[in-house]
């Protein structure tokens, strides 16, 4: 994807934030990501996110997330090392915890797994992704999540294809 | 060169999505319509009315701090509070000790203030305490729409700030106005004490009212849930006392219920209206809408106050040029001692007979971008008592002329209004 229209989509997204319902959100992150079936490529970069949060469950509640990264390999070539679709569960939440004093507000602690059907368009590869965010704090308008480790497998071979992390994300859902 | 051709892009796009403004609802033909009557037309904008008492109005901050104290010490149940810049000083120790100890002795303490309170560029900075302590008393304090790096991913949500300022009770005293809980609003003891007014109601259906609307928000923003059910109001407080006619109004942004109201209330007017827009930065369809009230031959006076921030001033003098165009009584105060004292009230009186308070100012960052409350009251009362205050403000001023307008819109002054204007 060509940079002004990264742009623009960035632009588009942040500008019709305001007419939106609570129950989306977009996110940004930034990530690192090994590939290790094949010939070794690394790359790291931006991630972006949408999120569909239909409910506010306290065990177990879903989220329906899609993910596109984009970043340079080793070679500072632009790729685009995966694009995500997926399933993510807030465990559960609790305000009873130590990192309140972080957020201006009361946040909760709310460990996530998820897990992706991952596609990687450069060698056409389909994996099944697991991903464990147990660094995450949410508000009702936020989540934060930091070192969020990820490893996708290639079920037709039954090894693992590729493994990373997300060092950081932030998911703003619209009011 | 990119960066430039970037930062015209975006404030090409801020400019199209302010031509969606609510201001145009200000001089809709329903708003204009001369054969709806004034009830009607609320009520038809899902504008609900209530009965309120006399208020008792307070223009002096020090002596709101000092009922404000009163006021907590004898809640019993519970106790509501909302202001856009709050925050303590050493002079307001007494009113968050207060707070505190109340919350301390199990009465339900929810306050709000808005995120940008950290950044609070007025006097008050040299004064600010934050009030995250009262979360250690017991306190339910809310950050609206907190400031940080993390949430700068909210992008134009930012703008959107909490500008309402109401205090509830026990379901029995509620109050609104301008003033904020800090320093410069309530503490000061010189001159950089503002000029403000709260106004001070018992009425159980305005009580209601708030706290209809309040819960839901309060729920949106917070796991620290509330119920409205736990919140009772005194039906029989308002007994036996004189009551007048009030429509109120709690605005989302964008909702459009301030632009109608004033709308409304300007198109109601027969020969008089004056005004307090506090920071009057207006956009054409405001404009149109007062210069057509004062076209059909009623009388318009609008005071601007005297800023002594710098910025501030040449952002609002750059404005004049445009709010001459209303072809109104503008004025704007004098350099003296007494207005070294920010006059951040906000106030309409149309015909001597119904008056607007609360929170909003009368410009387009309040009808478009701000969570706000006012009031209307209809009561000849109210507005004669109103008035001879305006007309005391007025004393003090000084026309607006085509010279001085002209001198003051320079392309100096031209960011300092385009920040206030969306800003400010």
């Amino acid at each position: 994807m060509k940079k002004p229209t990264m742009i623009l989509i960035l632009l588009i997204l942040l500008l019709s934030t305001p007419v939106m319902a609570r129950s989306f959100g977009y996110g940004f992150g930034y990530y690192g990501e090994e590939i290790s079936d094949g010939p070794e490529r690394l790359s790291s970069g931006m991630e972006i996110s949408l999120a569909y949060r239909p409910w506010l469950l306290e065990y177990g509640n879903p989220s329906l997330v899609g993910k596109v990264a984009l970043g340079t390999d080793q070679d500072k070539e632009w790729v685009i090392p995966y694009l995500q679709v997926g399933l993510h569960v807030d465990l559960v939440r609790t305000t009873n915890h130590p990192f309140n004093f972080i957020a201006h507000n009361v946040v909760a602690y709310t460990p996530a797994l998820g897990v992706f059907y991952q596609f990687d368009p450069a060698r056409e590869a389909s994996t099944f992704t697991v991903e464990a965010s147990l660094l995450k704090l949410s508000q009702k308008d936020f989540w934060y999540e930091v070192l969020s480790p990820f490893i996708a497998f290639n079920m037709d071979k039954g090894v693992v294809d590729s493994w990373g992390i997300n060092l950081v994300r932030y998911t703003y859902f619209f009011k | 060169m990119r960066q430039v051709r970037l930062v015209c892009i975006i404030i090409s796009l801020i400019l199209l999505g302010t031509g969606c403004s609510s201001t145009q609802h200000m001089i809709s033909e329903e708003v204009l319509s001369d054969s709806v009557p004034f009830e009607e037309k609320l009520s038809s904008f899902q504008i609900p009315s209530v009965q309120v008492s006399y208020p008792d109005v307070y223009y002096d901050g020090r002596a709101w701090r000092d009922r404000l104290i009163e006021l907590v010490e004898g809640a019993e149940d519970y106790l509501i509070t909302s202001a856009f810049l709050a925050s303590s000083s050493e002079e307001l120790e007494e009113l968050y000790s207060a707070l505190a100890r109340k919350a301390e002795s199990g009465v339900r303490v929810y306050f709000v203030v808005d995120g940008t309170g950290p950044f609070d560029m007025t006097e008050t900075r040299f004064h600010l305490i934050p009030l995250k302590f009262l979360r250690e008393s017991g306190v339910h304090l809310l950050e609206f729409n907190s400031i940080s790096g993390a949430r700068l991913v909210s992008g134009l949500n930012l703008l959107y700030r909490d500008h309402r300022k109401f205090l509830i009770v026990d379901g029995k005293h509620v109050a609104l106005g301008g003033m904020n809980l800090n320093y410069i609003s309530i503490g000061a003891e010189n001159e950089q004490l503002q000029r403000d007014s709260m106004y001070e109601f018992i009425s159980p259906e305005l009580s209601s009212l708030i706290l209809d609307y309040f819960v839901p928000w309060w729920n949106e923003q917070t796991w620290d849930e509330i119920d409205r059910d736990d919140f009772t109001v005194d039906e029989t407080s308002l007994e036996g006392k004189e009551t007048y006619q009030g429509w109120y109004v709690n605005q989302e942004p964008k909702s459009a219920q301030i632009s109608k109201l004033i709308g409304s209330l300007l198109s109601e007017a027969d020969h008089s209206v004056q005004v307090l827009p506090f920071l009057p930065f207006m956009d054409e369809e405001m404009i149109t809408a007062f210069r057509m009230a004062q076209e059909r031959g009623v009388e318009i006076q609008m005071i601007i106050p005297f800023d002594r921030r710098v910025t501030n001033r040449k952002g609002i003098e750059y404005m004049t040029k445009d709010l001459l165009d209303m072809g109104i009584d503008l004025r704007i105060e004098e350099e003296r001692a007494e207005t070294q004292r920010l006059l951040h009230e906000k106030l309409l009186i149309v015909d001597e007979r119904y008056v607007l308070i609360g929170s909003t100012n009368i410009n387009y960052r309040s009808m478009n971008l701000a969570y706000e409350n006012s009031l209307v009251i209809d009561s000849p009362e109210l507005a004669q008592q109103l008035k001879l205050h305006f007309e005391e403000l007025y004393e003090g001023t000084v026309p607006i002329t085509e010279e001085m307008a002209e001198g003051w819109h320079t392309l100096m002054n031209w960011p300092r209004f385009i920040t206030a204007f969306f800003g400010g």
